[in-house]
């Protein structure tokens, strides 16, 4: 997709713990607004107390999100 | 005499620290704008205040705020110029302010970040140089095209103020060096579409939509469902169909809240509340849109002569504020949305026998809203969890 989204994907990647090009795909077709908040979010610091977002992100986008 | 700060000990002590503090310099207006919590809301305790801070409020303000920064170590404070309309005051008042923060700031090594909320009226040249030379954040109100920004927005004569703010949006559009945002108050039977539409042709990049200040005592006047439509239809349009969509707070913070982040607003989510507001009689007040649930609320005579910042700690209103989530209705504590709504904006929580423990007046559209907003989100990640899901299956495999 466009050369304009923002390098989040590559920390969305990291977050995911993958590594992987094979989500690259997925990844470049987000909404742009949406991937503009998710690289906001990878920026927040852990305030919770319940693990960073990046150790919980995951969890929250595919657990909660995704399956409700 | 001073009297001493509740608790300014060690800040483990201390409850949630205010970064934010809305100054209202001028407490009447030029416009008499039907849905104004400030005025015409039934709170009347305008009227015993002075028109315009004065400067001596005023320094002595800015000398409290920076001294209560350094006590508790916050290196940034945030101040909103506010009214009523802030440039009744006038240029030169507003120029000393600025100059005085500027002294504060050096000699307290606190860094001030100053905004304005104006309805536009007063806007000109001259004004946007002296907010730009300063690096003011300026918000704007317009409720988008004329049919429906003058139907609320009027001066005291019946006149509509469209043109007026159109030409102070037009004005900062144009201007390279200023950074600006327009805030505006739904009307549920307009088009989102065409107000949107309106702000963007303007040249505005960032947005916020607000709900009409209404509580169980007095609710909105259109039936439940109302906001809710207009607001998932505001949504699809921005995010589905705007080729450069301006930013907008409130999704933002939606979106962040779903997605397990936090909100920078006091509209959504669990945070408390913490800013406090100054009167131009120099009082400390809890947040001013509190008005709505009474005449006199947030009155609390902390004069900011004789009182440290933190005295507003013990004011039974600010506490409210602070432990918004402790007073959450069953409803609230068993909702799924529960961190993202945050119970609804607490004004719009107010009931008279009740106080604040209920859910928001506007409880099944915010509801609505949030879950539509939800199901948008994880449609766009479900590919996403797909390949995950798969990939961690063949790993196990």
């Amino acid at each position: 997709m466009s050369q304009d989204i923002p390098p989040f994907h590559y920390s969305l990647c990291l977050n995911l713990n993958t590594n992987r090009p094979d989500l690259q795909p997925f990844l470049n077709q987000l909404n742009p607004i949406l991937a503009n908040i998710l690289s906001i979010l990878e920026n927040y610091p852990d305030t919770t107390g319940e693990g960073s977002l990046s150790t919980n992100f995951s969890k929250i986008l595919f657990s909660k999100i995704g399956t409700s | 005499m001073n009297r001493s700060a509740p608790d300014p000990g060690p800040d483990g002590n201390a409850p949630p620290l205010a970064t934010a503090f809305v100054l209202k310099i001028a407490e009447r207006c030029n416009l008499n704008c039907s849905y104004c919590y400030m005025y015409n809301k039934g709170d009347l305790s305008y009227l015993q205040r002075p028109k315009f801070m004065s400067s001596e409020v005023a320094a002595v303000m800015l000398t409290r705020i920076a001294d209560y920064a350094q006590r508790h170590r916050l290196p940034k404070i945030a101040l909103a110029l506010h009214g009523g309309e802030p440039l009744l005051i006038g240029r030169q008042w507003v120029q000393w302010f600025l100059e005085e923060v500027h002294r504060v700031a050096a000699s307290s090594g606190i860094a001030f970040t100053v905004g304005i909320q104006t309805n536009g009226i007063l806007l000109d040249r001259d004004w946007v140089r002296l907010f730009s030379a300063h690096k003011v954040g300026i918000g704007v109100s317009c409720d988008g095209p004329k049919e429906w920004h003058d139907l609320e927005r009027r001066d005291f004569a019946g006149h509509g103020s469209h043109k007026q703010v159109t030409a102070a949006i037009e004005l900062l559009a144009a201007s390279k060096d200023v950074e600006w945002a327009v805030l505006t108050v739904v009307n549920p039977h307009a088009s989102p579409r065409s107000v949107l539409s309106h702000f963007v042709n303007l040249g505005v990049r960032q947005v916020d939509f607000l709900w009409p200040e209404y509580n169980h005592d007095a609710p909105p006047p259109w039936p439940s469902g109302a906001m809710a439509r207009y607001f998932c239809e505001l949504f699809d349009y921005w995010y589905s169909e705007l080729p450069t969509p301006p930013r907008i707070r409130w999704f933002e913070n939606a979106m962040k809240l779903l997605l397990g982040g936090r909100s920078d607003c006091d509209v959504l989510g669990p945070n408390p509340i913490t800013d406090i507001m100054v009167e131009s009689d120099g009082t400390w007040e809890p947040l001013d849109t509190l008005r709505i649930c009474g005449n006199g609320l947030t009155r609390t005579g902390l004069d900011v002569r004789t009182c440290d910042v933190e005295e507003i700690w013990n004011a039974p209103l600010y506490q409210i504020g602070l432990g918004s989530q402790e007073l959450l209705s069953d409803d609230c504590r068993s909702c799924a949305y529960r961190r993202v709504c945050g119970g609804g904006y607490l004004p719009h929580r107010y009931r008279h026998d009740t106080g604040f423990s209920n859910p928001s007046v506007y409880c099944a559209d915010l509801l609505a809203v949030l879950s539509h907003i939800h199901r948008r989100i994880a449609a766009d990640l479900e590919p996403i969890r797909v390949a995950v899901a798969a990939s961690a299956s063949a790993r196990e495999c």
